[in-house]
């Protein structure tokens, strides 16, 4: 605390001064704390929010977790045994269920191509997978315990390369006591030079277990091994309906009209542009797509808004008289030096207006091979929530928001626009680029307000969209 | 009404100990609010924060000390959230402090409690934080760096301006007091 004097009788005066209150703010008071805390902080919103963010944190480990974690068919360790032939590459290995054997190699490249999964229980295809990893699922279904794997034979998988005619193809495993097409491609090689003419398939045998097992790096002979499984080509599904979640970000730019309802209101409509400029602003949303089979989409959601405006005037000029005190060499007050000086006080604010929005969005979506080209168009559902700020009244005083009901709290429609580009990453998540258009049909001000305030918001969605 | 049933009540949002802490206490806290604010608009903001603070964390205070202390702490800490501590790093240390008692203290008991507001209020910034924090509100040289984040000396060098300031500005009012009721 301080000794001084000065400060003392400073501190005395003025420590437990009252000033005059005015008696409406404390109803101004309770009416920010009430609208603080609703939605915001009641325990639905809370919920919502949360289980907003649960279902995306899974959803994006979901998307971010590679295919073959999530299925992967056991190794049969007694079939070790009957492997044939170790393969040089596996005999470093030191994980206990390895297989150590492979028949031989033909084809180098596979993956070069478009790929399809072929399963065969006696080498031969026997049916057609549909793509993911349905193909585990039926091996699984196949193998049932290791005894039946033992007796009915290993569960083989081919990946075929058509390539203008040439089907290439990757056996892996093989049925006991059944000569193997790899030894039979080989007699044939053998028997003749003209090896591997169109149409003759090329075989490689593994176990099913060693897809997931083998270093991009692994190398059979001079050639090198491609079985790794990924990372995997495009993997859009033609005919499929496909379901998306999107969690985006936007920087936005939220442009203004206010227009006044009649010539009594134009002081106050120039002064508001006068004083009042717009900010960044920004949204940000979760949205759910359903795309059909042929690329039509339907796009719905969740999204917050907020558009910042800055607020600031210059108020009237006054005047002050300042009066230096001159000293001597001493210290010694010897006397006074009187000036007025006018100045012309400054005061700038935000002004934040916040949505809660729903967007219903029907568009088009077009898949390429590493991008996805997106047009939507359609309306969103704006809730208004209550706007913060300073603006003129209409007896032109700066005024708070609370003190005029000039914006309505009802809900209203927007136009929206949006054309964006995906760009993905693996097969089931995609950057998300997209510009997009707001137009609001109606004003956000009252219609007993003087003027009419109306938005059109331009801005560019940035995030991520996961394949469900 | 005691203070703690003052509290309890608010506490369970019962509108009438809102209006008797309102009646009792805003007073004082808009004095603090308008001493570290830079206009009347200013002030009102703050203190509509600092009262929206209390209420909401009314039922963290541990009735330990006063409870008029507790929402002073408040006021001023919503306060200094709101200033602009820029200022200070801007202004230059070091100053003459032997020319600090200019101005007989006796000579701001003569002043009302509004001039005086009214001359805290036009202090710049750091000066002013500086010295209500020090000279009214108590906090030690230490305690304002950390609250501020500038160091002691900063502190020290901007109390002794905001001193010296303000006593020319009660010389110049005293001054023109006096030439006035000469004519």
């Amino acid at each position: 605390m301080s000794t001084n004097p000065f400060d003392r009788e400073v501190r005395r005066k003025l420590k437990n001064y009252e000033s005059p209150v005015s008696p409406d703010l404390l109803e101004k008071v309770l009416v920010r704390r009430q609208r603080r805390v609703a939605p915001f902080h009641s325990w639905g919103f809370r919920a919502l929010f949360f289980g907003l963010l649960i279902f995306g944190g899974l959803a994006v480990w979901y998307g971010l977790l590679p295919n073959e974690s999530r299925e992967e068919v056991p190794v049969p360790k007694q079939k070790k045994s009957e492997l044939r032939q170790p393969l040089a590459f596996f005999e470093n290995q030191q994980e206990a269920d390895l297989p150590e054997a492979v028949e031989s190699v033909v084809e180098q490249n596979v993956f070069d191509r478009e790929e399809k999964t072929v399963f065969s229980e006696n080498s031969q295809t026997k049916a057609i997978a549909p793509k993911g990893n349905e193909h585990l699922k039926q091996a699984r279904r196949e193998q049932g315990t290791r005894s039946d794997v033992s007796s009915s034979g290993v569960v083989a998988e081919q990946i075929l390369a058509p390539d203008a005619g040439k089907e290439k193809s990757v056996w892996l495993g093989h049925q006991e006591g059944e000569k193997i097409p790899t030894e039979m491609a080989a007699e044939q090689r053998s028997a003749s030079s003209d090896e591997l003419t169109e149409g003759e398939a090329e075989s490689i045998f593994l176990p099913t277990a060693l897809l997931w097992k083998l270093p991009k790096e692994a190398k059979l002979g001079p050639r090198k091994f491609p079985l790794v499984p990924g990372p995997r080509c495009a993997d859009f599904e033609q005919g499929v309906w496909q379901f998306f979640f999107d969690f985006t970000f936007s920087p936005d730019f939220a442009l203004r009209s206010i227009r006044p309802k009649d010539e009594q209101s134009v002081p106050l409509a120039l002064k508001r542009l006068e004083t009042e400029s717009a900010k960044q602003s920004y949204s940000l949303g979760t949205t759910f797509s359903l795309v059909s089979p042929g690329g039509m989409s339907f796009r719905t959601g969740f999204a917050y808004a907020q558009i910042n405006e800055r607020f600031a005037y210059q108020g009237d000029t006054e005047e002050r008289i300042i009066i230096s005190i001159i000293y001597d060499d001493q210290g010694q007050i010897i006397g006074t030096d009187t000036s007025y000086e006018s100045y012309t006080p400054y005061y700038a604010s935000s002004n934040v207006y916040r949505l809660f929005d729903i967007p219903v969005l029907f568009g088009y979506q077009l898949d390429l091979k590493k991008f996805a080209l997106t047009f939507q168009g359609g309306t969103y559902i704006n809730l208004f929530l209550a706007p913060e700020g300073t603006f003129f009244s209409p007896e032109l005083q700066p005024v708070s928001f609370d003190e005029i009901p000039a914006f309505r709290k009802r809900a209203s429609l927007s136009l929206a626009v949006a054309f964006g580009v995906n760009y993905r990453l693996n097969p089931r998540m995609s950057l998300v680029f997209e510009p997009k258009f707001r137009y609001f049909f109606s004003p956000i001000t009252t219609k007993d307000y003087l003027l009419e305030q109306q938005y059109m918001v331009v801005g560019l969605n940035l995030g991520a969209k996961l394949r469900l | 009404m005691t203070d703690r049933e003052l509290i309890e009540g608010c506490i369970r949002e019962e509108r009438a100990c809102q209006e008797e802490l309102f009646r009792r206490y805003a007073g004082k806290l808009l004095s603090i609010c308008r001493r570290y604010a830079r206009h009347e608009m200013e002030a009102e903001d703050l203190l509509q924060d600092t009262l929206i603070r209390i209420f909401d964390h009314l039922d963290k205070f541990e009735y330990k000390g006063s409870f008029e202390g507790w929402m002073r702490r408040i006021a001023v800490n919503t306060a200094l959230k709101n200033c602009n501590r820029i200022g200070f790093r801007k202004e230059s240390i070091g100053i003459d402090a032997g020319q600090d008692q200019v101005v007989d203290p006796e000579a701001v008991s003569h002043l009302s409690e509004e001039e005086l507001l009214h001359l805290i209020r036009e202090l710049p910034e750091g000066y002013r934080l500086v010295f209500n924090l020090y000279a009214i509100e108590g906090y030690s040289h230490k305690e304002i760096a950390e609250m501020l984040d500038i160091k002691e000396g900063t502190s020290r060098s901007q109390l002794v301006k905001a001193r010296k300031m303000l006593q020319d500005k009660i010389q110049a009012l005293k001054t023109n007091y006096y030439e006035h009721k000469s004519f």
